[in-house]
């Protein structure tokens, strides 16, 4: 009885990664969709607004849902703080203290980094240009975690499972 | 946020921790001047001081105007720590001011910056490798126009157009701001009347996020940052006021608006850069509006060898009826 109870929990269990993995997968997805959307108003914010950097980032973050939302009021609160850095620092800072556990990988926590380092400076051209590449950057990251999603999605539940059965076959 | 902090805050770290060991009194600082590799240049209390490299304030004497001593340099790299400050990160938000050579900050400060102009089908397109930068430290100075304002009222429930006309940091702006606060909360009897103001450099109400850090009175509607020609325009159309303000009149346009602005039955307070009433009489913009007798009131300034500030007040026919301190 108690070695049955035994093998379900590890099938449980490696159900639950297989999921956890699968799920993560979609968690990317929806990161990467809220993302699309900060970097979407902030570009309307300074172009109809004409805005400055910190207030843009105040004005968008009532509009998008975390973990965004305290990423761009942290990084707004860093710019007025005027602490002497510049703003490509700033930006990777929030990066890591606010988004480091989004569930984004690290190639694209590293492309959102590299966005910062060309904003805040140069003509309002240069920054709308500056999001739209990144809108396009950001399209084939969803583009490629779609056909992840597809590809593997159910691949990982049904290892999971698997793997659960073998691990049961294996210590019995 | 008090006035050193806003003044503070332009600088790089380097830069402000020297002011902070200069232990200035930010009261009396009108004017700070980075030149990169010059020595950093400060109007203090109507005198001219510099930074040595220990954060010490010293004046610059004649003897010292070739050598000073021990001074410190500004290096490139802090003006354009500075510059990210002023521009709060964002030059992109300030195109339109940095074609115009000046950006206007957080309390009403006026930041100019020289450098190389990047021109582009005859126009400024703006100016990059920008190495001097001025700082004119914005001062409000409440009730120093209170007893010049009876001379400016023409009956109970006008005033006279009046211009106000100096060299450059003797103080208009600042009677300007006063005057308007005057007339628009009323004073001695008077009643209040609406003032329009078309801000242009906001360096009047210093709005930020479009409300006045300045008192400009309880009656007064701001037209923050936009042209003097187009804002008198929108204030008669929008906010039908007795009384407009605006600095610094220096174009024909600026006149014509004037002129547009006194037919429809407003009043206006305006100030202009000038050494000298002929001065301004041989200003081509200016003789129209001399010719039509639009102003009845003129307010001439000057700072004598103290730093004090004296006015004078004319009438329409240049007769003296008043000189004062304020």
């Amino acid at each position: 009885m108690v070695k049955l109870l035994g093998a379900l929990l590890v099938i449980l269990a490696g159900t639950g990664i297989g999921f956890k993995a699968s799920d993560n997968l979609c968690q990317q997805q929806d990161m990467l969709k809220k993302l699309k959307k900060m970097i979407i108003l902030l570009r309307g914010e300074i172009k109809y607004n004409n805005t400055y950097i910190s207030q843009a980032f105040e004005n968008v973050s009532d509009k998008i849902a975390a973990p965004y939302k305290g990423f761009l009021l942290y990084l707004a609160a860093r710019l007025d703080e005027n602490c002497g850095k510049p703003f490509s620092q700033l930006w990777r800072e929030a990066v890591e203290v606010k988004l480091k556990d989004c569930g984004l990988v690290k190639h694209q926590l590293q492309k959102i980094c590299e966005l910062g380092d060309i904003l805040g400076f140069l003509d309002k051209e240069m920054q709308l240009a500056a999001f739209d590449l990144f809108t396009e950057q950001l399209e084939a990251m969803l583009e490629e975690n779609s056909l992840k999603m597809k590809d593997n999605s159910r691949l990982y539940k049904c290892l999971g499972f698997m793997g659960g059965i073998l691990v049961v076959l294996v210590i019995t | 946020m008090d006035r050193a902090d806003s003044v503070l805050n332009l600088f790089s770290v380097t830069l402000r921790e020297m002011f902070v060991a200069a232990d200035i009194n930010f009261e009396k600082l009108m004017e700070i001047r980075l030149r990169s590799g010059q020595p950093l240049l400060l109007m203090y209390d109507g005198r001219e001081y510099y930074l040595s490299q220990k954060g010490e304030m010293m004046l610059c004497t004649h003897q010292e105007s070739v050598t000073l001593t021990n001074p410190y340099l500004i290096r490139q790299k802090e003006i354009q720590e500075t510059l990210s400050y002023v521009s709060k990160y964002s030059m992109y938000a300030f195109e339109e001011e940095i074609r115009q050579g000046y950006i206007t900050v957080y309390g009403g400060h006026r930041v100019g910056i020289c450098g190389q102009a990047v021109m582009e089908e005859g126009k400024v397109k703006t100016i990059r490798y920008v190495s001097f930068i001025n700082i004119r430290i914005a001062h409000q100075v409440r009730k120093c126009s209170d007893h010049i304002m009876k001379y400016l009222y023409r009956e109970r429930e006008a005033v006279y157009n009046t211009l106000i006309l100096s060299p450059p940091m003797c103080g208009k702006t600042t009677l300007l701001r006063d005057i308007i606060r005057n007339i628009s909360n009323g004073i001695s009897g008077r009643e209040g009347m609406n003032v329009g103001l078309a801000d242009e450099r906001s360096e009047i109400a210093a709005a930020y996020r479009g409300i006045p850090q300045n008192d400009v009175g309880i009656r007064t509607d701001v037209l923050d940052a936009m042209p003097k020609t187009y804002g008198i325009m929108m204030l008669i159309r929008t906010m039908s006021p007795r009384v407009i303000a605006v600095d610094e009149i220096g174009s024909d346009a600026d006149a014509r608006a004037i002129l547009y602005g006194v037919h429809c039955g407003c009043r206006f307070i305006g100030t202009i850069h000038g050494d000298s009433v002929e001065e301004i009489r041989n200003k081509e913009y200016m003789k129209l509006m001399l010719e039509e007798g639009i102003f009845q009131r003129f307010i001439i300034m000057r700072r004598n060898d103290k730093g004090e500030r004296r006015v004078q007040i004319y009438n329409e026919r240049w007769e003296n009826i008043k000189e004062a301190m304020v």
